[in-house]
């Protein structure tokens, strides 16, 4: 009888130790998982590539005045984009957004015009791999202006904001 | 042999099998414990990448749209082409390798653009009506649109007559 109550004991002992181990475990868990932010650079940049596209080409053509000095000046007030970012980390200080848009002649893929804008210095980084660096989206399209002429359209969208994003 | 010691001997047993089963418990129950927080910790699974579908890919679709407006040299579009010839010329076959293939060929797994001509179709279970064509090849059978259906069509359909049975189609899939 004696034998049977300690045995008793030591379950029970045994049932809150495996009991606090699970619950510990599963708080850990949920704090790990909701702890990290969710990843949305990538968005971010095919959302500004389509912004890009859409103010550069409509209806199957280039916009009327886009290979113009003008257009190179006024870019992004005249696609209404606003690399404006909160005041956190130094983001102000250094640029989190990068956009390049190369137009190539289709056939002979020489460079004819390009128009860039935001923070130069994240290019760079396209070239590595990791995490914490920047997201790049690099994608093509064709389009042809009112005399006929084809054009490679090459676009860059670069997103940094790696401290709101990644952990 | 007294039936107490065989009793005794039925207690160790029992003990041992009790004890066995205790710790084969324990240990099934940390080593899940263990991977669940492992699977939440490193994110193995990309949870907390935001996944986004698009209905249509825009750079695509504006391709897709300069291309049927593209001129040959003797002033025809290649709507226009597409409208009074059954399916892709060399002109607009080569134009589109060069453009869909070329663009979106390593972001797709399966691209292809062609004639779909739906005059003759009876109803569910018949043909399609989509057209093989040179430089596309003949994917567009009733698999690759059911396939395609499932997953992701980006690109874009625009109907060649006013009946719209005959159609010029852009297909993109990522699976």
């Amino acid at each position: 009888m004696k034998m049977n109550k300690k045995g008793d004991k030591l379950i029970s002992v045994y049932w809150f130790a495996i009991l606090f181990i699970v619950a510990g475990g599963i708080v850990y868990m949920v704090s790990a998982f909701y702890g990290k932010p969710y990843d949305v650079r990538e968005a971010e940049a095919d959302i500004l590539t389509t912004k890009i596209a859409r103010c550069i080409s409509e209806a199957g053509y280039l916009k009327e005045g886009v290979l113009t000095e003008n257009f190179r000046e006024n870019f992004a007030e005249i696609c209404m984009i606003n690399f404006q970012v909160e005041d956190v980390y130094g983001w102000r200080e250094r640029g989190q957004y990068y956009v390049e848009v190369e137009f190539l002649d289709f056939d002979t893929k020489q460079k004819v015009f390009e128009i860039s804008e935001g923070n130069e210095g994240l290019k760079p980084d396209c070239e590595l791999e990791g995490e914490t660096l920047p997201v790049c989206i690099e994608r093509r399209f064709y389009s042809i202006d009112e005399n006929g002429n084809q054009y490679q359209i090459n676009m860059l969208s670069v997103v940094r904001k790696t401290e709101k994003n990644v952990q | 042999m007294s039936s107490n010691f065989i009793n005794k001997e039925h207690r160790k047993k029992g003990q041992v099998g009790e004890t066995v089963t205790w710790i084969v418990a324990t240990v099934i129950i940390i080593v899940i414990l263990l991977l669940s927080i492992s699977v939440a910790v490193t994110d193995i699974f990309d949870f907390k990448k935001f996944n986004y579908m698009k209905k249509t890919d825009v750079l695509a679709s504006k391709s897709f749209f300069s291309y049927l407006l593209t001129e040959s040299e003797g002033g025809t579009s290649v709507y226009k082409q597409l409208g009074a010839e059954d399916n892709l010329n060399e002109f607009n076959g080569v134009l589109a390798e060069k453009i869909f293939k070329k663009f979106y060929g390593d972001e797709y797994v399966h691209v292809w653009i062609g004639i779909q001509d739906t005059s003759e179709w009876q109803g569910p279970g018949s043909d399609l009506g989509f057209l093989k064509n040179d430089y596309f090849g003949g994917e567009a059978s009733r698999e690759f649109l059911n396939f395609v259906g499932e997953t992701f069509n980006a690109g874009g359909i625009i109907p060649l007559n006013k009946n719209k049975n005959k159609n010029i189609i852009l297909f993109l899939s990522k699976l």
